[in-house]
């Protein structure tokens, strides 16, 4: 289930923040902040959007870039269903 | 300060919800403070904060039973039995407080941070309940997400008042109240409106500048810069809130950024010093995100907007130290008896810092994660792992895959063995 997030929320945030979210990368771009990093499961996803929803971040976009290529390498079968 | 809203909270005879949702800081809890003052005099309101081991709708119902008897004590019903079942509460346990709510009369039940309960039975049951309470009871909830609850057919039938973050946002007038009048910064009416502009009328957002600007000697240069930036309020403002405070207090609030609810001793025992009852009794009086929890000026607990800046400034100051934190407390938890607390610390010092930098300490060969030793700890006394569950709200599933894990690394094979073992081992 683990797979690349990208998650833009409203305003710019220092990087300080990235540990409550496990290190992703964070951009600042133009008065949003783009989260770019791997996520184990739902329930870590919905973590992070309950974490900035705890510190008053507006949440503005959220989609799946795909698995990462060290998870499909690590996946068991082949040709999974999702791209 | 807030006369619109809490107008707006006198609802109509026949309102049976009333829903507060909006993020965090928005200022729900404080407004629902001052309602309940307003109101009391006319009727009784009882209050409970939800929190995550509420779950369990007969949990859940026995907390909400005490509030409700705690403000009401003429109230003709009895505590929920700790061993109800879920059918039985539902079925005869729930009927007899609404007849009882229904003998009393006029009184309300305020449900504060009811994000905290997931949706399944416990919210079900609620549901139930407002489907069959008598109109002279009114439920209040305070939310940072949906509800979750049959709002369509509440609203359809007029029995529903909801304020959302459109509403709760601050308006130049309100935001003037809180720094000029309270604050006493005497701010410009254009300053003002600048400072509602910038954090678009979020009240975290204004209360944090405004702390941050009594202790600005430039206000009109703190407000240009605060306005012109692109950065967010919380990024922008942690540094200027905490900067102005002594290294003392500093280090005390972010320290203590990791505890649910604290106390000086508490403190004392998690900074390894002493004084923070004072500095935190000074802090609650100066500062509104420092919550006090009772009359007696003993426990308080931060504004949890505020403990989150906090613990991200921890571990940007003082990386891979909040496990460390977590264990002090945990062990004045388990000193004092207070289980679940202790747990939840258990939790944050089990997990390690990014880079590993932080050792565990050392446990011989044993190598017991800290909620294992909790419930190692627990298994000592006379109750089942059932009951265990029950004290440390977990399943009893994962109480006992807890213990198979603890039997394991101790090498043993029952529940007496593993006490002697441990005991060997100096773990408990």
């Amino acid at each position: 289930m683990g797979a690349t997030y990208r998650i833009v929320v409203r305003g710019e945030i220092d990087d300080r923040f990235a540990f409550l979210f496990n290190g992703m990368r964070m951009e600042r771009v133009e008065g949003t902040t783009v989260l770019t990093g791997s996520v184990v499961d739902q329930a870590q996803l919905h973590g992070y959007i309950e974490r900035l929803a705890e510190l008053g971040l507006d949440l503005l976009g959220i989609e799946q870039l795909g698995e990462p290529v060290g998870f499909a390498a690590r996946a068991p079968t082949q040709g999974k269903g999702k791209e | 300060m807030r006369g619109r809203l809490v107008e707006r909270l006198q609802a109509p005879a026949g309102t049976k919800l009333t829903v507060l949702a909006a993020p965090a800081g928005y200022g729900k809890t404080t407004l629902l403070g001052a309602w309940r003052e307003r109101q009391v005099p006319q009727r009784p309101i009882a209050w409970l904060t939800v929190d995550e081991g509420d779950n369990d709708p007969v949990v859940l119902w026995s907390y909400v039973t005490a509030a409700l008897v705690e403000a009401c004590p003429a109230l003709d019903v009895t505590a929920v039995p700790g061993n109800v079942d879920e059918a039985t509460l539902m079925d005869a346990f729930l009927p007899r407080l609404i007849n009882a709510i229904a003998a009393f009369g006029p009184a309300a039940l305020v449900l504060d941070d009811f994000h905290e309960l997931a949706s399944g039975p416990a919210r079900d049951s609620l549901a139930w309940f407002i489907d069959r309470v008598p109109s002279t009871f009114q439920l209040v909830i305070a939310t940072r997400s949906e509800p979750g609850l049959p709002l369509g057919a509440l609203r359809a039938h007029g029995e529903l008042v909801e304020l959302r973050a459109a509403e709760l946002g601050f308006d130049a007038t309100e935001a003037e109240a809180l720094l000029n009048d309270l604050l006493g910064l005497g701010l410009e009416r254009t300053q003002v409106e600048a400072l509602v502009e910038r954090t678009e009328g979020w009240p975290a957002g204004i209360y944090l500048a405004g702390l941050s600007l009594q202790r600005t000697p430039d206000r009109s240069e703190f407000v240009s810069r605060f306005s012109g930036g692109n950065r967010h309020v919380v990024d922008f403002l942690v540094d200027e809130v905490l900067n102005p405070h002594d290294p003392d207090v500093q280090t005390l609030m972010l320290h203590s950024s990791v505890l649910g609810r604290m106390c000086g001793p508490l403190c004392d025992a998690v900074l390894e010093k002493e004084g923070s009852e004072e500095r935190l009794h000074e802090l609650a009086r100066t500062n509104l995100f420092v919550v006090p929890l009772d009359d007696r000026g003993e426990w308080y607990r931060f504004h949890q907007l505020f403990a989150q800046l906090l613990r991200v400034e921890l571990e940007h100051r003082e990386p891979g130290l909040a496990p460390t934190l977590h264990r002090r407390a945990l062990a004045w938890h388990l000193r004092h008896g207070t289980l679940e607390e202790a747990l939840e610390h258990a939790v944050g010092a089990d997990s390690l810092g990014e880079d590993g930098a932080n050792e565990p300490p050392d446990r011989g060969q044993a190598d017991l994660s800290e909620r294992e030793l909790v419930v190692l700890r627990m298994l000592t006394g006379p109750l089942s792992e059932r009951d265990i569950g029950r004290e440390l709200y977990l399943s009893h599933n994962t109480v006992h895959s807890h213990s198979r894990s603890i039997y394991r690394k101790l090498g043993v094979s029952s529940r007496s063995e593993a006490i002697r073992r441990g005991r060997s081992a100096g773990l408990i």
